[in-house]
């Protein structure tokens, strides 16, 4: 994860995407992966995917102040700004079906 | 889509703070729209010794030239039927002509109000006793000026005459020791507003920062 940070850091944002990817493949149920996809996604302008990222990085670990304050601030942006698709969920948990319970234990899993 | 993020500061040992540059929209679509006629305002209530439309046209114009590639058009700026704003905003015809007359593609006017009022009174401040050295809590008299500019901004398709896209701006300054300059204080609220004013018609970023997790 951390290589994938650093390519976030220089701004590589689908190098960054596509290493998280593949960690979720293995980790589905990683909270910290879904929040990193999700600012990979704002980072993209893919507004819809980070709002059901974010909803699924919640979802998995509830207890997270870091996620929550990332969730809660895209959706400030959508709010004040209209970037976001309109029938997005904006709030509460994602329904993506590519989410895989059980959750982990609070940020849990691999680095 | 151009994207800038860096890492400003760790915030805990297994998390990085990072900036987005978030891409945002002109809030109206400017497709089709170069030529842009600036009128006079409506002006609700305006300062001592200040023409308030006169002022803020010339703002708005001057900020719009600067920092967009629409073409403002410099003529005089054209005054408004006395009649109620629901009914001027309305007036489909009213705004197609002066279009067409201009040229322009776009008509942007406005409303607004420029008020200033006495905050002058009683406050307590915290000082360094000369005589003991310790910090002493004292109410004086504080003379205080106020200042308050509304303005709401109305852009109006020139083809059609009809109003695409409307926003409101406020600001507030209160100014210590009387006899403030009222001019200045309008260019300095004026400032606050015109990034917000700009983004109506232009796409911008917006720096937001978010927290990764390294590990």
């Amino acid at each position: 994860m951390r290589f994938a940070a650093e390519a976030a850091r220089q701004g590589l944002w689908r190098e960054a995407l596509f290493r998280w990817e593949r960690q979720l493949k293995a980790h589905p149920g990683n909270a910290r992966i879904h929040n990193n996809i999700a600012v990979a996604s704002e980072g993209l302008g893919d507004y819809a995917r980070a709002l059901r990222e974010y909803g699924e990085a919640r979802r998995l670990d509830a207890e997270s102040k870091d996620i929550r304050a990332n969730h809660e601030a895209l959706k400030e942006l959508c709010r004040i700004l209209k970037v976001c698709p309109e029938d997005d969920p904006a709030s509460g948990p994602a329904t993506d079906e590519t989410a895989t319970p059980p959750p982990a234990a609070p940020g849990g899993g691999p680095a | 889509m151009g994207v800038v993020a860096c890492i400003t500061a760790a915030v805990a040992a297994d998390t990085v703070r990072v900036t987005i540059d978030v891409p945002v929209p002109a809030r109206l679509d400017i497709n089709g729209i170069e030529r842009v006629l600036v009128t006079r305002l409506v002006v609700d209530q305006e300062s001592r010794d200040l023409d308030l439309s006169r002022e803020l046209v010339t703002l708005l114009r001057r900020e719009l030239h600067k920092k967009t590639r629409l073409e403002i058009l410099d003529v005089d700026p054209p005054s408004l039927p006395e009649q109620p704003l629901a009914d001027l905003l309305a007036n489909s015809g009213f705004w197609r002509r002066l279009a067409e007359t201009h040229n322009a593609d776009l008509v942007i006017s406005g409303r607004a109000a420029f008020e200033n009022s006495d905050r002058s009174g009683f406050v307590e401040q915290d000082e360094i006793s000369p005589l003991t050295g310790q910090r002493v809590r004292r109410t004086r008299y504080v003379e205080r000026e106020g200042f308050a500019l509304g303005l709401s901004l109305f852009f109006i398709r020139g083809r059609t005459g009809r109003l695409e896209y409307e926003d409101e701006f406020t600001g507030e300054r209160t100014v210590t020791g009387g006899g403030g300059d009222p001019l200045s204080v309008l260019y300095e609220l004026f400032a606050q507003m015109e990034s917000d004013m700009i983004g109506i018609v232009i796409s911008k970023t917006k720096p937001e920062q978010r927290v990764l997790f390294a590990e």
